[in-house]
């Protein structure tokens, strides 16, 4: 039975219990920082850092408005990452959650660079094995798994994170877009539904998509790979036909024409 | 992000580069040796005699740039097609198993040249047609062998290589212009080695001018290629149009307009073709280095210029 | 969890058609791995506790294994945090396993420049030695008018607000038994001006709701409180109340976390709060006699005293008296002519028109003070937007209709200032005038910070209350003998009778030392600062980074014989004769000791949250070393005294000897929380309420307050009860709230005259008159309603009624907006600049504006608490919060030209310090004045691994007249950039 986290954005209040929660849970050191002129810190998802909050600034109806975005895995189903990992390390939960196996993954980082959200991190100086969260299923610490909530969900404070059946949460989200509507955020919507063969992780936001700095259509990584195996080989091709087939073809053949013609 | 955290470094170039340059030597040579009727074979077996180092070359750097190199054989456990390393790393895996048995066919073939009655004629036919067959496979292979690297980069979110479609006949086209390069210094090499020494494995200059012949077709190929390619990323929305400047304009321009393009093209295009007819050999080996140095220069441009 | 390979194949191929479709590969080539299967290698714990940090309370789950913390998080059996915990809640495993922790007892000596690691017991006795020995030499058996005061001025005792409330109990017996007078909290410089204000108005300090209640609230002001950062949790509550269609006001010195959720927010200049409420109450006045109807006047006219006609003679600013009320006679006001007229036919004497119309009637008064705050008047001043400024007025307003309930949320921010108290008394005047106190979802809230800061403060900690607050003052000078003791005898004699058991209450009444004069927290700096006091017990407190003009402090301390720190860490306290602490340790000569304390999940005890809930803490890992639970420490430290002091007859020391001590080694905290319940000496039964406290001698009860918790039938403060009959989130069976568990205070006022509840969806009380008995919440008053018979329901205040004119207080009975102490412009709503009562104790001269143009205040972040002494120490919130910086607007950057995250100094007169620059559009200069501000965190200070320049450092020793609350929250600075 499919599961999500719903993060709702209007409620949140940045508190980080979230980031902290995971770091307690999941055994994480903290990272040196410094302040670089915002809230915002650590600076970016690591491998000691699987969820962070996002500080966005923003003016919203001539009003002036103080967005916060959580930036961790949307545990997608189509997940690039999983798709383009060469050892099969990425795997899925039944109830949706991907989840990097770090008994098997080589460190190679192509999921690194396919996320089409920057969120799994190369741990470059211990295990060297790509990290994210796991939605709390980590060996060993598999809160869901034991019947618990996710460490972040457990520990919000406003109800800004709730984690349960999907389909039962896209109907409360669907509901609390309608009331944030109703309130005047005309552009409150729901993100994660349908994205990327649907996300496990979906937000209610109280502004646009683009706002709150989320691919607006993500595409899985690997969605064009047959045209680009087509274009080189074609390009192979075209270079055997052209070049070397003048060279060596049809050279041959004017020898042979003028040795036989002379 | 800076260098130290892209997590694709310098270990992917020379892995890109030298994959890259043994598919590209095997393509030239296989199809050289075709449409020629079978007169090159020799160029043939230096090809492959020079590619099967470089792969593992290759290989072994992209093994060393792994988190955890000690489980590089997690990488055979399983075919996963929808996965471009995995299909990169196996179409490696077979192409060197190919041009092992090649390699062995061919020992066999000169064991039995020294002494005619050590193998029935029914073996030495087999060799020799399953020294054919495999050339084919090995063929195809090498074809996917350049193709990979580019559709490995290409299936990221980074935009400079995922915005178009043509990175992988940009790596393609630029394998092929090194394989060709590598061609030629190797056959330099052998010639100027074998000179007094009168064994088999000389090469006429008509080879080589032919072969400088076709450098100059491949690299007006790979240049056409990159134009193609840039002009793409430049018209592929925002993202492709950042990456492009990044490219042309940005941190890497020096880079990419000194090395990949000067060194790599305007140079022995220029050298190529003003030599055209006398076979300086002196300046096809400098041009056939700086297409090579140029092949290296592109990959590490467009893996840097990708993370940025 | 078996992996799912048709999800996986599913998922993978047909995301891109399976290039090479090599269907002949098995699945079980492909899933040659599957998610391993494996036990938990933590469990969620079962031990519960309570978070340390601020007054939410909320209930954490310790997992321990042999001694040592495993894991902690929420506890989801709480009705108040529902299993939630935010981030410094989250991170409590790194305080329980934290190397910086002090494991032994530590001496440094006159000019030494390091610490010597010294045994506890050599400690424990070195300690008792040199108090004794100061004790004695400065011992002060009569005062100048020859009456007996047994008391001592040579020492002082400052902190805490985070121990035990069992701890804070016992540590309070102690210094009392001593004779000391000087005894401070955190509380003096926290809310007190909001107590002060509080007790003016509705008789008591504390917060009137609770959390849950917000819940059932119309509509918040969150005003001087940033409740989203402070009371992170608690702003569930808020959430769920917005969710069912609650409006969220902030105003506020710059755009918050909490303003981020809210449906308007007002950024008005820091200090001028007063002039923003002013403007309020106005609009309000105006509305309700345009339109009574959506107001609940009845209300208004029975439980206010609206009505009342005050002694003609009396004029304000409104009239001539440009800024000041009649009777100000230079330095302070003779208040007859604010008395009320007197009417003998009143039950209660005093003159009332019900109608509310008569010139002289305060709310004529009051409508005639606050006409001049005109909208024009309350933009200029505060620089408020003005549309937003009426927006507000309109949307709080509705909650004035009978059943509507609206909620103001406010803490320290904005009680420190030198008009904190006034600042206070106008949510209290607004909370009456709209009917919104009694009611559920209503109420005067906030307010507390502290985890403990009542379980703390109210056992005695601060020198002008006894245990059990104001109702058991201390006696002063003036009241010799028992029975001349002003205050609630019966409660004082029982406190007489647990300390000092063997003794008659009238022979110990003068065991317990009497006051003459103000021994509060500046007061008692400059006591330091003058020589009087030797000795200084710094217990759970870091006055070297939370107190006004941090140099003056580390002045003040070099002067000290000796100081006793006892803390978790080398704190800049500890610290202060260090060269981090910018000092030369050879010239300073002070003994320094310190003890290490368990922190609060290594022990057990009760703890009081910011709404009264007492919860019970249980001991979950072993505190490092010879650190020990505060409860030993002050029992090792009596046991100690007590030896010195066995034989000696004279300079009280009685008060030791014969001192009730028995709780055993190591002591038992349940017979302490029983010792302060108190006892029926002659059946030597637990009492049940403090109805029962007798003046006579023989009921003992170490604190009123506490009387009911810990009764024949348990202790109550352990109570784990989810469910609530009340319905409206009374939780009345989950701990237990002082006094007699009542969870909304003043709730008689939710009930019309005949007991009927005004919103009947969310009734707090209703009255049964088949079973004459009030059922709901705990009644504030067992009286019937007023129709019959009963008191009115603000029984605190002598007519039962809130006082919307308040003459108890120095500095006025209605607020005025005066400028702060240091201010970039001239009082634009009288020519009396600042509060005419101001106190102060600052020896540096005042900023002005030529050097110092800009505005600064203060401000805390969710992530970091008080002096960051604790979380500075936690990687994970250092990780979150590392540097100290200032806030400050794209517009003052400019003009200055600092870049974001640029390094800057920020200068007053009294001082400069170093941070980043945080520019943000989060603040915006006041307009139309120009007025630049800033705001900056107090968190950071020299020792420990994050550290950073002290706020405090820029801060003046100005106060209140009320309470001497210092003005942390406006004074005058000057940014340039650091390089
Ligand atoms: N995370 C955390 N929570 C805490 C504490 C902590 O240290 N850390 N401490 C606890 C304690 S002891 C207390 S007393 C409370 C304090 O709780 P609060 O008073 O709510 O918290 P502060 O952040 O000090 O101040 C609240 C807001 O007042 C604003 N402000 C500053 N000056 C003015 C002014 O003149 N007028 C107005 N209207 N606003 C102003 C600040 O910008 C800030 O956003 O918090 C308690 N909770
Ligand atoms: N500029 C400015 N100054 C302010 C304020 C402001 O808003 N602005 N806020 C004021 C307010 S509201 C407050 S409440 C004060 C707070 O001021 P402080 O209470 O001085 O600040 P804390 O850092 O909480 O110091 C508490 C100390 O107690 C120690 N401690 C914690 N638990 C225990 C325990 O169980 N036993 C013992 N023995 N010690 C323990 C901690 O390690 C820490 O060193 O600051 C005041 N100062
Ligand atoms: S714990 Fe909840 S409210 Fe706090 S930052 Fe995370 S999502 Fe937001
Ligand atoms: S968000 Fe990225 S890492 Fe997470 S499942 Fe999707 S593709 Fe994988
Ligand atoms: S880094 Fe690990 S998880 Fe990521 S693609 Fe490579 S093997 Fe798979
Ligand atoms: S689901 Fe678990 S691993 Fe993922 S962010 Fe939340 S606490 Fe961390
Ligand atoms: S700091 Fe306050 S809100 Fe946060 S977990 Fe602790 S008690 Fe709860
Ligand atoms: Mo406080």
């Amino acid at each position: 039975m499919e599961k999500a986290i719903l993060y709702d954005s209007s409620k949140c209040t940045a508190c980080r219990g979230c980031q902290v929660a995971c770091k307690s849970w999941n055994e994480h050191e903290a990272e040196e920082t410094t302040s670089q002129g915002s809230y915002e810190n650590p600076e970016e998802l690591s491998p000691e850092t699987w969820v962070k909050m996002r500080f966005i600034e923003t003016e919203r109806n001539g009003k002036f408005a103080w967005l916060f975005a959580r930036r961790a895995c949307m545990h997608c189903t189509d997940a690039s990452c999983s798709i383009v990992c060469p050892t099969g390390a990425i795997l899925k939960t039944d109830e949706g959650f991907v989840h990097i196996d770090q008994e098997w993954c080589i460190g190679c980082g192509n999921c690194v660079q396919a996320c089409p959200f920057d969120v799994p991190h190369k741990d470059h100086h211990h295990t060297g094995t790509a990290m994210k969260c796991t939605g709390c299923t980590s060996t060993g610490l598999n809160r869901q798994d034991a019947g618990m909530a996710p460490a972040c969900v457990t520990t919000c404070p406003t109800g800004a994170l709730k984690f349960g059946n999907r389909d039962e949460l896209i109907e409360e989200a669907n509901q609390r877009v309608a009331d944030l509507k109703a309130r005047g955020m005309s552009n409150a919507n729901l993100y994660g539904k349908d994205e990327l063969g649907g996300l496990h992780v979906m937000y209610i936001l109280d502004d646009t998509v683009e706002a709150y700095g989320l691919p607006e259509d993500p595409q899985v990584a690997s969605s064009t790979v047959i045209p680009k195996w087509l274009t080189g080989v074609a390009t192979a091709g075209v270079i055997a036909a052209l070049p070397l087939w003048f060279v060596f073809k049809r050279k041959q053949e004017l020898e042979a024409r003028t040795k036989g013609g002379a | 992000m800076s260098l130290g955290e892209m997590s694709w470094n310098w270990q992917l170039w020379i892995d890109m580069w030298a994959a890259g340059m043994a598919g590209g030597a095997y393509l030239v040579a296989f199809l050289a040796n075709k449409f020629s009727g079978g007169k090159y074979t020799s160029l043939f077996r230096t090809a492959v005699l020079t590619g099967v180092p470089l792969a593992i070359i290759g290989v072994f750097f992209l093994i060393i740039d792994l988190g955890t190199p000690i489980w590089a054989w997690h990488l055979f456990v399983k075919f996963l097609p929808v996965s471009v390393m995995s299909m990169g790393t196996w179409t490696l895996f077979a192409w060197l198993i190919i041009s092992f048995v090649m390699i062995i066919l061919w020992i066999v073939e000169w064991d039995a040249n020294r002494n005619c009655d050590k193998y029935s004629a029914g073996v030495v036919n087999f060799v020799k047609k399953f020294d054919g067959l495999l050339a084919w496979g090995g063929f195809i292979f090498a074809i996917l062998l350049m193709t990979y690297t580019g559709v490995l980069l290409a299936s990221t979110t980074q935009a400079l290589w995922s915005s178009t479609l043509l990175l992988p006949s940009l790596f393609v086209s630029s394998a092929t212009a090194t394989g060709v390069a590598i061609l030629i210094v190797m056959t330099m090499i052998l010639n100027k080695i074998n000179e007094g020494r009168g064994s088999g494995w000389t090469f006429s200059e008509d080879l080589i001018g032919k072969l400088s012949k076709s450098l100059m077709g491949v690299i007006i190929v790979e240049a056409v290629v990159l134009i193609a390619y840039a002009v793409w990323l430049a018209l592929a929305g925002d993202a492709g149009n950042e990456a492009f400047k990044i490219l042309v304009s940005g941190d890497l321009a020096i880079v990419f307009w000194a090395l990949v393009v000067g060194l790599g093209m305007v140079i022995p295009l220029a050298l190529l073709f003003l030599t055209k007819g006398r076979n300086a050999l002196m300046v096809i080996t400098t041009s056939s280095a700086c297409v090579l140095l140029g092949g290296l220069a592109l990959r590490a441009v467009i893996t840097i210029g990708g993370q940025l | 969890m078996e992996l799912n390979r048709r999800d996986f194949l599913r998922a993978s191929g047909a995301g891109l058609g399976g290039l090479f479709l090599f269907g002949a590969v098995s699945d079980d080539v492909l899933m040659a791995r599957n998610v391993k299967k494996m036990p938990l290698k933590k469990q969620v714990g079962e031990t519960t506790s309570i978070c340390p940090y601020c007054g939410v309370g909320c209930s954490l789950l310790m997992t321990v294994e042999n001694g040592s913390m495993v894991h902690i998080e929420g506890d989801p059996d709480s009705p108040i945090n529902e299993g939630s915990l935010c981030s410094k809640g989250a991170s409590l495993y790194q305080l329980a396993n934290n190397e910086e922790r002090v494991t032994t007892a530590m001496h440094r000596g006159p000019g030494a420049s390091g610490w010597t690691d010294v045994s506890w017991d050599s400690a424990v006795s070195d300690i008792a030695g040199k108090i004794k020995a100061t004790r004695d030499s400065g011992w002060i058996e009569k005062n100048s008018g020859g009456g007996i005061v047994n008391r001592t001025e040579s020492i002082a005792s400052i902190g805490s607000v985070f121990l035990n409330s069992e701890e804070a109990y016992l540590l309070s017996k102690m210094l009392r038994s001593l004779g000391l007078v000087y005894i401070e909290n955190e509380a003096r410089i926290c809310v007190s001006a909001a107590v002060a204000a509080d007790t003016e108005t509705v008789g008591r300090g504390p917060m009137s709701n609770h959390w849950i209640d917000f819940e059932n609230s119309d509509c918040f002001i969150f005003i001087g409180g940033n409740m989203a950062e402070s009371f992170p949790v608690a702003f569930k509550w808020v959430v769920k109340a917005q969710e069912k269609g609650a409006k969220l006001i902030h105003v506020d010195t710059r755009f918050t976390r909490t303003s981020a959720k809210c449906d308007h927010y007002a950024q008005v200049r820091p200090g001028t709060d007063i002039a923003f409420m002013g403007g309020v109450i106005r609009y309000v006045i105006d509305d309700m006699e345009s339109n009574p109807d959506n107001y609940n006047m009845t209300y208004v006219r029975e439980y206010t005293n609206a009505s009342y006609l005050v002694n003609p003679d009396f004029s304000g600013p409104a009239d001539t008296l440009d800024g000041l009320f009649s009777g100000w006679d230079g330095s302070k006001y003779d208040k007859a002519t604010w008395a009320f007229q007197k009417d003998a036919d009143q039950a209660d004497g005093i003159k009332k028109d019900p109608t509310l119309t008569d010139p002289n009637c305060v709310f004529q008064l009051l409508k005639n003070h606050y006409a001049r705050y005109t909208d024009d008047k309350v933009v200029e001043i505060t620089g408020a937007d003005r549309n937003t400024f009426q927006e507000i007025c309109q949307t709080y307003a509705a909650t004035g209709k009978a059943g509507k309930a609206g909620a103001i949320v406010f803490s320290s921010s904005a009680c420190q200032h030198s008009t904190g108290t006034q600042t206070v008394r106008t949510f209290g005047i607004l909370q009456l005038l709209l009917g919104n106190l009694g009611v559920a979802g209503g109420g005067l809230d906030g307010i507390t910070g502290a985890s403990n800061g009542l379980g703390c403060t109210l056992q005695g900690l601060v020198n002008h209350w006894g245990p059990g607050a104001g109702s058991v003052r201390p006696p002063s000078g003036g009241e010799q003998g028992f029975d001349s003791y002003g205050a609630t005898k019966g409660r004082f004699a029982s406190i007489l009778k647990a300390w000092w058991g063997d003794v008659d209450h009238n022979t110990s009444y003068d065991y317990f030392p009497k006051r003459d004069g103000d021994y509060s927290w500046q007061p008692l700096f400059k006591a330091i600062d003058d020589g009087i006091i030797k000795g200084l017990i710094c217990w759970g407190m870091n006055p070297m980074v939370s107190g006004p003009n941090s140099t003056a402090t580390k002045e003040a301390l070099s002067k000290l014989d000796w100081i006793l720190v006892v803390d978790l860490w080398e704190t800049e306290t500890a610290a202060f004769w260090k060269t981090e602490a910018g000092s030369n340790p050879s010239d300073i000569n002070t003994d320094v000791f310190f003890l290490p304390a368990a922190h609060a999940l290594e022990k057990e005890g009760s703890i009081c949250n910011t709404c009264r809930w007492n919860q019970w803490r249980y001991k979950g890992s072993d505190a490092p070393g010879d650190a020990r639970s505060d409860l030993e420490i002050v029992n090792d430290l009596v046991i100690s005294l007590k030896g010195l002091y066995a034989g000696q007859s004279d300079k009280n020391a009685d008060a030791i000897n014969k001192l009730t001590w028995d709780y055993g080694t190591p002591p038992d905290v349940h017979a302490v929380t029983k010792e302060m319940n108190g006892y029926d000496l002659t059946t030597g039964k637990l009492l049940s309420s403090p109805g029962a406290l007798k003046a006579d001698g023989t009921t003992s009860c170490g604190n009123w307050l506490w009387c009911g918790m810990y009764t024949e039938n348990g202790n109550m403060a352990a109570r784990r009860g989810t469910d609530d009959a009340s319905g409206i989130g009374l939780f009345s069976n989950w701990g237990w709230a002082w006094p007699l568990n009542r969870r909304i205070m003043y709730n008689r006022a939710s009930v019309d005259l005949d007991g009927n509840p005004w919103d009947s969806e969310q009734p707090v009380l209703q009255w049964d008159s088949d079973s004459e008995k009030w059922l709901g919440d705990v009644a504030d008053g067992g009286a019937a309603p007023i129709n019959k018979g009963g008191g009115r329901p603000f029984i605190m205040k002598p007519e039962g009624r809130g006082y919307i004119f308040g003459p108890g207080r120095p500095d006025g009975p209605f607020p005025e907006h005066y400028e702060a102490w240091e201010s970039p412009v001239s009082n634009s709503m009288s020519s009396q600049q600042n509060n005419p009562a101001i106190k102060s104790w600052e020896t540096t001269a005042k900023g002005d504006v030529a050097n110092y143009p800009i505005v600064a205040t203060t401000h805390r972040m969710v992530e970091h608490l008080h002096t960051g002494a604790v979380t500075r120490r936690i990687p994970w919130l250092v990780e979150a919060v590392p540097d100290m910086f200032i806030e400050m607007s794209n517009e003052l950057a400019g003009e200055k030209g600092i870049e974001n995250g640029d390094k800057v100094v920020v200068s007053s007169a009294r001082g400069s310090i170093e941070a980043k620059a945080l520019v943000t559009t989060r603040i915006k200069p006041s307009q139309p004045s120009g007025v630049h501000h800033i705001n900056m965190p107090w968190n950071w200070g020299y020792m420990g691994p994050s550290k950073g320049g002290s706020a405090n450092t820029l801060t003046a020793r100005m106060g209140d007249p009320n309470t001497g609350i210092p003005e942390f929250r406006s004074f005058l600075c000057d940014v340039r950039r650091a390089d």
